[in-house]
């Protein structure tokens, strides 16, 4: 079967809506954050796709860039996670409401 | 020339050295130093106004220095305009003036602020001979104010009375309206002639030729002047202040509010008397306003029981009568009047002081009776001045109204020539009731009284001879006379001269006899009415009006002051504090009620926040999809 | 003779004073401050014969600053010289906390005022414009009286407001400038003689000049936008006070005559009218409001209203003599109404209350204080002899011949000669009349008469003597009309 792009971007689209829908749905932080990568990783196959595409490396680079970046993020999200735990005993993102106007 | 300057300068300077010299060092200098230097002062004073008066020929400028530039030609200077018509009201002022300071030694003794008093007093002095004096109306307009502020504070002298302080204010504030016409009249005649000084206004107006716009300009000066004159010289609609005026100290009532300071309208419009002519109109409205004014301040003065108040009425409606006969073309005649007026009321004034100081401060009337036995030399001055007021020949009063009665006779307005009789007449009665309520009858009062001090009472005879004597001034030629001021003033004024023949000779001997009968007939009905007083007056409804004053006070206070004191509480609680400060107020209070409104949105959930971001991220996509 | 560094001497000394008194130590740190400003006035009474001086200099790249001195801001300074030496003279004795730093707030509003008189420059102007309002606000706000939060909020708020519309005015008119000659110039003058010869068009004018007048008409205050000044006087202490009235609604009217009125003259004709209007109004709401006040600062205050309405309507006439006349009278209100409110300030350290029916019969107690109170308040009710006088009758006699707005504006504003006489006899009646209950009260001692003594003189002196400020303001303000007119001619 010939993988189109189009295919690929229609995985690419996919991947970021279920990332998307469970950012906003989902109340564990950790799910959270697993969501965050979800979307992070639609990105990362919209830029491979188009590398491919227009056959050049540009494309690959940005995706080490955004892994990379990905990591970072995901470590400072678990250290805040942990924080937090110790804080609340839990990890539910709807009783981390200090910042309210 | 340079002694003139310095003469001028010397004699404007002294009471102004003085009234400094008195309130600085009036406490440490005490009463005897005080009362010789303030004398020595103003009789310095007279002697400089003397010489000046023997040194000039026809008319002098004396230039002092430039006070305000107003433009590259035009400025405001302090110099002095020393003609007839200034230097004989100078002598006046400083004469009189001498006179009634050498009584106030007596008067004041004792008081605690002597010395502020005679500074004070000396002040005023300086004030009035500046307005007399100056060559442009900013000058003169500076002895204008001059004389009222000290008005002001003489009225206030014994200030611990709050009515006291009301009456001063109300007097300055009066004022203030005419000076505000004054004023006017200054930038009008400024408009049209481009000039402030008195000369070179009326050497233009010799020349003629104004265009219709300077002739409208022209019109609203003589409005404003005669507004200011009103103020000045208690004229209806502006004679509130001087009743009231009478809360000073008596020879304040005698100098300020009888002799000169309220002559100053009269003065004012001699002064001016072309630009009047110029503006027909303006004149007629003068006569009719001095002829009510006249009539209506003597129908008052029959009802008023305190000395000075009859007093005070009667100095508006003889001040009438000076307007009357400036309005009708006859400012000798005004002038004259001013002069003996000057005399004769300074000596009622001061003839009642008299009696209110032996009477230890007692001013009514019905408390007195039978003072003549206790107070001869008091009785007899009075009596000189009560027979010159209403105009028995051949006392100077009769003589100077007589000529002003000829005058209004003559014009042919039917309505001023009542006023002008009724007001004679009405004035014999009043001054009579006056005379036989203080000196006859039995005593109603409490204290003894005694007679005043020499120096009281050697004022008053001299005052007496004055008033005797002054018709001699301007003995009409009629009756084989020698008009003396007529002459004198005839280089500055214009007045109709009175042709000799016997037509005009049987014309004024009937007028004379007509006005001394009437003189003689109030002085008679007031002797019988009151000879034996027992305390009733006249009560009948209608007399309310009089003794009520018109209500004119009440009327002012209900249509003018308060509604004056409504508008600046809507002003201040209204405009300012609901209007413009709610305005910006509620401006505040809504941005911070928007602010709490808004601040709901920040709940703190992280989620939330990414919804509105994507809400964002869709409009944005949305407004970019549509303006393509 | 001077030189142009006198210009940079008199721009920095305030500056280097601020610092002194700041870095004294507390108890010394009154008389250094009222030996600094001493010196201040010194410097500023040597320039007395200058006319003219410019000093100008390169800052970085091709951005230029330039001084500027003639004879209408020579005597504004000189006035705020010597009304902060005096009132910082009165406070030696009255501010007991924090000495060192209200010293050298006063120091510094005084640089603030001194550098947007002297600058030549709009952005200078508006840097200094601004930061007036430091100083001020925490003079009000840390030695104010109880509602002084809010006074101090409504001063800065308010001013502020109309500071940013300048700003914008200002941004326009640099652009339009660039635009049209392809360089930037932030010089006024050069501003003026390009927008003299290249008139902008009329519509962007009038909104530009507007903004201005926004800005300046709220420190003057004009009606409707004076509501801020009643309550920043009541706040402030007593010095604050001499120096918002005295000093601080100068540099609206000032601002007037310096910037928005040369700058665009067409304009200020087109809305002479209004501005007139507002004016007049200013003059006679201002009077009826401070007769029926019981505070006696808001009396003044009001009262202040009413004095700078006179100023206004003499700037908005448009006549050489309604100008000369309006800047002595901002010479004259700053002296007497600064005058009235160190009264006001003698009677209040000694009874904590200005209720004006606390007072009365004061005359008796105080006769020097009611010799004072009476003369100054004549001055302030214009009586001829006095300074008040001169400048209101310049005003009002130029303003009559005025050919750009009616004059019966003037006779208008006339009613407002007999409504200051009402107020201002009604305080001294207040006051000074009537039964005494106030009996222990001190009269005035040494450290009064310093500075009573040389402002009775001066009331006296320029309302006598006017010429000595009268000439060098005449010749400036000759020289601007000429400009207007060759400019009309064209």
């Amino acid at each position: 079967m010939n993988v189109s792009i189009a295919h690929l971007l229609f995985l690419s689209f996919g991947v970021f809506c279920i990332g998307g829908a469970g950012f906003l749905m989902r109340r564990n932080a950790l799910s959270l954050l697993i969501c965050l990568e979800l979307m992070l990783s639609a990105v990362n196959i919209a830029f491979v796709s188009f590398s491919r595409l227009h056959q050049n490396e540009s494309g690959n680079l940005l995706y080490f860039l955004v892994i990379t970046v990905a990591a970072c993020e995901s470590a400072v999200g678990l250290a805040l996670i942990l924080n937090f735990f110790r804080l609340k005993k839990n990890i539910r993102l709807d009783e981390a409401t200090t910042l309210k106007g | 020339m340079a002694d003139l300057k310095l003469l001028a300068a010397l004699c404007v300077l002294i009471p102004l050295v003085g009234s400094t010299l008195w309130f600085w060092l009036g406490a440490r200098f005490g009463e005897k130093v005080v009362s010789i230097g303030a004398v020595t002062f103003l009789v310095a004073s007279f002697l400089c106004m003397l010489g000046m008066f023997f040194g000039v020929h026809e008319a002098a400028r004396v230039d002092f220095f430039e006070w305000i530039r107003i433009s590259s030609n035009a400025s405001v200077h302090f110099s002095f305009l020393l003609d007839p018509l200034s230097l004989t009201l100078g002598l006046i002022v400083t004469g009189v003036g001498s006179l009634i300071h050498v009584y106030a030694t007596g008067y004041m003794k004792g008081d605690p602020s002597f010395g502020r008093f005679f500074s004070y007093l000396n002040l005023f002095i300086f004030s009035m001979l500046m307005l007399v004096l100056s060559d442009s109306l900013v000058g003169l307009f500076l002895g204008w104010e001059g004389v009222g502020l000290c008005s002001y504070l003489l009225i206030s002298f014994w200030f611990s009375e709050e009515a006291n302080a009301i009456a001063g204010k109300k007097a300055f504030v009066v004022n203030r309206i005419g000076d505000f016409g004054f004023l006017i009249a200054i930038f009008a005649l400024f408009q049209v002639f481009g000039t402030v000084s008195i000369p070179d206004i009326l050497s233009a107006i010799h020349l003629g030729n104004l265009t219709a716009d300077q002739m409208f300009w022209s019109k609203i000066a003589c409005f404003g002047l005669i507004l200011g004159a009103s103020g000045k010289s208690a004229q209806i609609p502006l004679h509130i202040w001087l009743p009231d005026a009478m809360a000073g100290p008596t020879p304040v009532s005698a100098l300020i509010h009888a002799a000169t300071m309220v002559t100053a309208g009269v003065y004012l419009i001699c002064r001016l008397q072309p630009l009047f002519l110029l503006n027909g109109g303006s004149l007629e409205i003068i006569a009719y306003m001095g002829g009510l004014t006249a009539l209506f301040a003597a129908s008052v003065a029959i009802f008023q029981n305190d000395i000075k108040k009859v007093l005070a009425y009667s100095t508006i409606s003889q001040l009438g009568y000076m307007f009357l006969a400036v309005g009708l073309g006859a400012p000798v005649a005004a002038y004259f009047h001013l002069m003996t007026h000057a005399f004769f009321k300074a000596l009622l004034f001061l003839g009642a002081g008299s009696v209110i100081h032996g009477l230890h401060h007692e001013q009514n009337m019905h408390k007195m009776g039978g003072l003549r036995k206790q107070m001869p030399i008091t009785f007899w001055a009075m009596t000189v001045g009560v027979l010159a007021i209403a105009g028995i020949p051949p006392l100077s009063g009769f003589v100077s109204k007589d000529e002003i009665l000829h005058t209004v006779s003559t014009s042919g307005r039917t309505a001023l020539s009542v006023m002008a009789f009724l007001t004679a007449f009405m004035t014999a009665f009043y001054m009579g009731r006056l005379w036989v309520l203080t000196f006859f009858g039995k005593f109603r009062g409490h204290h003894e009284a005694d007679e005043s001090p020499l120096s009281m009472t050697f004022v008053l005879v001299t005052l007496a001879i004055l008033s005797a004597l002054g018709g001699l001034l301007n003995w009409p030629e009629l009756w084989g006379g020698h008009e003396l001021l007529n002459e004198f003033l005839s280089s500055v004024v214009v007045q109709k001269k009175i042709e000799i023949s016997s037509e005009a000779f049987h014309h004024s001997l009937l007028l004379a006899g007509f006005s001394s009968l009437l003189g003689l007939a109030g002085l008679g009905l007031a002797w019988l009415r009151y000879r034996n007083f027992s305390g009733k007056e006249f009560e009948a409804p209608v007399f309310n009006l009089f003794k009520k004053k018109y209500y004119i006070d009440e009327l002012y206070d209900i249509a003018i002051v308060r509604n004056l004191k409504q508008i600046g509480w809507i002003l201040w609680k209204g405009v300012d504090g609901l209007c413009i400060d709610g305005f910006l107020n509620g401006l505040g209070t809504g941005t911070t009620r928007l602010a709490n409104r808004l601040r709901g949105m920040q709940t703190g959930l992280a989620q939330q926040y990414a919804v509105w971001v994507w809400i964002g991220f869709l409009l944005l996509l949305f407004g970019a999809w549509t303006v393509r | 003779m001077l030189n142009e560094n006198y210009l940079l001497v008199l721009f920095l000394f305030p500056f280097f004073s601020t610092l002194i008194v700041a870095l004294s130590r507390h108890r010394a740190a009154a008389w250094v401050s009222v030996a600094m400003a001493f010196a201040f006035f010194v410097l500023t009474l040597i320039g007395f014969q200058v006319h003219e001086l410019r000093y100008s200099a390169t800052w970085f790249g091709n951005l230029k600053y330039g001084l500027y001195l003639d004879s209408y801001s020579y005597f504004l300074i000189l006035l705020s010289a010597f009304l902060t030496l005096i009132s910082l003279f009165y406070s030696v004795r009255v501010i007991k906390e924090k000495v060192a730093a209200y010293h050298a707030l006063f120091h510094a509003l005084q640089a603030t005022v001194v550098g947007s008189l002297l600058c030549d420059d709009l952005v200078f102007f508006y840097i200094f414009w601004e930061a007036m309002l430091i100083p001020m606000y925490f003079i009000i706000g840390i030695w104010g009286g109880p509602r002084r939060k809010y006074a101090t909020l409504k001063f800065f708020l308010f001013t502020f407001a109309g500071s940013l519309l300048m700003l914008i005015g200002l941004i326009t008119t640099y652009v339009i400038y660039f635009q049209q000659t392809g360089t930037w110039s932030a010089s006024f003058q050069t501003l003026r003689d390009y927008f003299h010869m290249n008139p902008m068009n009329f519509e962007i004018q009038k909104w530009i000049f507007l903004s201005f007048v926004l800005s300046f008409a709220i420190k003057i205050p004009l009606f409707p936008f004076h509501t801020w000044l009643p309550d920043a006087h009541v706040e402030a202490p007593t010095a604050g006070s001499v120096i918002l009235a005295g000093v601080l609604l100068k540099m609206g009217t000032y601002g007037l005559m310096r910037f928005a009125i040369p700058l665009f003259h067409e304009s200020a004709e087109y809305f002479a009218g209004a501005l007139c209007f507002l004016s007049v109004v200013g003059i006679i709401l201002g009077a009826l409001v401070a007769w029926r006040q019981t505070d006696i600062k808001k009396l003044i205050a009001y009262s202040s209203v009413s004095h700078l309405g006179f100023i206004t309507l003499g700037i908005f006439m448009m006549t050489e003599a309604g100008w000369n006349g309006a800047y002595l009278q901002m010479l004259n209100h700053g002296l007497s109404t600064g005058a009235l409110f160190l009264l006001v300030g003698f009677l209040y350290d000694q009874t904590h209350t200005r209720d004006i029916q606390a007072y009365g019969g004061l005359a008796k107690s105080l006769p020097w204080f009611a010799l004072v109170t009476v003369i100054i308040a004549l001055s302030s009710i214009a009586l001829p002899g006095t300074n008040g006088f001169v400048g209101e009758f310049l005003i009002l006699l130029g303003s009559f011949q005025s050919k750009v707005a009616s004059n019966g504006w003037v006779i208008l504003a006339g009613v407002g000669v007999i409504l200051g006489a009402v107020y201002m006899l009604h305080l001294v009646q207040k006051l000074l009349y009537g039964k005494s209950h106030s009996e222990k009260l001190k009269d005035f001692g040494w450290r009064e008469w310093v500075f009573y003594v040389p402002l009775v003189i001066l009331v006296f002196a320029i309302g006598i003597f006017p010429e000595w400020i009268l000439g060098p303001v005449r010749e400036k303000t000759t020289a601007m009309f000429n400009l207007f007119s060759t400019f009309a001619a064209r």
